[in-house]
């Protein structure tokens, strides 16, 4: 019961926060609405029990990647962004209603796969299906309560205005449609007779009370996925140089310590020694 | 009122179609942008978790790992980008990167 309160929590806190990102016209905002978004994550990881990659979002998510973009927004120095448009403003009308269309049916659709397949699976301690109706129900309950809020008044009164243009674009909307529909249900009528061999499990996971889950998490990443986690490392090497290089910049006008000139400078080519004559000066 | 693997997809598939709509409703700043590219990787990580959960294997939070790896090398670059763009131009406004369209 408690679990569950937890979960509806994060969840609404993480999809409003996400939606604010988007919906912010101040930049910081949606900086600081990202960190909410990563903080609420956070917490739906701790109640599927995966407290290591939690504790990870937090401290590089909330520490260092968002604090990126922080830093970015406030050097950067933007003002509060205009209203939206479109990309590519030439075909405004198409890529709107394209964009909202599809979006509308892939979410539509997934919902009710998601929530008509099947029952509700539940974890159970030793990895057992149990179906249950009820959990059903609350799963639409969910789903309903989170379509109605997530859809602001600003959307539908735009919907009403595509809606309008809509005849432009209308072979391509039906052709993409058809298109996702079909591979959808193809995905569907081919998971049913899809069966998984007996081990399919390669990397179980151990009893929380025996073996925490960041033991665990190192215990098969250092083993099996050796080189991948180096080739990570690559990639993050590679990716500060990258930063480095892009934001270095030898400014002419500004002088700057030069060690290697400092050291090759000798006495004898700098000091020279003139003798004066008596009264007269140089 | 258990919560299973469905919830969870149920979440992930709403947040990373919120971030696909961020990524396509042009605000006409990069930076908003790759905001909203965060927001679907961080949906492909929760649908990566709820999986391995479900099916008590612990790749998923592997494959996790990575993905989190990757996201924050993306941003690194795409914030210097972003920066030494603004530098030349002067502007991160999404319309104003057009020079390559001849």
């Amino acid at each position: 019961m408690i679990a569950a309160l937890a979960f509806y929590i994060f969840s609404f806190l993480l999809l409003g926060s996400a939606a604010m990102v988007i919906f912010a016209r101040n930049t910081v905002h949606s900086v600081l609405y990202l960190i909410l978004a990563f903080f609420n994550a956070a917490g739906v990881f701790i109640l599927l029990q995966a407290e290591f990659i939690a504790m990870i979002l937090v401290i590089v998510y909330v520490g260092a990647v968002a604090v990126l973009f922080l830093f970015v927004v406030m050097m950067l120095d933007l003002g509060p962004l205009k209203k939206p448009t479109f990309l590519l403003g030439k075909f405004i009308n198409f890529t709107k209603s394209l964009v909202l269309i599809m979006s509308f049916i892939i979410l539509y659709i997934t919902l009710f796969l998601i929530v008509i397949l099947g029952g509700n699976y539940i974890f159970n301690e030793y990895g057992i299906v149990i179906e249950e109706f009820e959990g059903r129900l609350s799963l639409l309950t969910f789903t309903g309560i989170l379509v109605a809020f997530l859809i602001p008044r600003r959307i539908y009164r735009w919907l009403a205005k595509v809606i309008t243009n809509l005849r432009q674009s209308i072979s391509a909307i039906v052709v993409v449609g058809t298109l996702m529909l079909g591979e959808l249900v193809l995905v569907v009528f081919t998971f049913k007779s899809i069966k998984f061999k007996e081990n399919f499990i390669t990397s179980p996971i151990p009893e929380a009370s025996k073996i925490p889950n960041t033991k665990a998490l190192g215990v098969v990443l250092y083993t099996d996925y050796l080189y991948l986690f180096q080739i990570a490392g690559l990639i993050l090497l590679v990716a500060m140089i990258g930063a480095i290089i892009l934001t270095y910049r030898h400014r002419p006008d500004v002088k700057r310590q030069d060690i290697a000139t400092q050291l090759r400078r000798k006495a004898k080519n700098t000091i020279e020694l003139k003798k004066i004559s008596l009264k007269k000066g140089i | 009122m258990n919560i299973g693997l469905q919830h969870y997809l149920v979440l992930s598939s709403v947040l990373f179609l919120i971030g696909i709509f961020g990524i396509l409703w042009g605000r006409k700043s990069v930076l908003n942008i790759l905001m909203a590219l965060e927001l679907t990787l961080l949906a492909t990580n929760i649908n990566l978790v709820a999986f391995s959960m479900y099916w008590k294997d612990l790749i998923g939070q592997i494959f996790t790992l990575f993905i989190l790896t990757v996201a924050a090398a993306e941003v690194a670059i795409g914030l210097a980008i972003l920066v030494v763009f603004n530098r030349n131009r002067g502007s991160i406004e999404v319309e104003d990167i057009s020079h390559m369209r001849g």
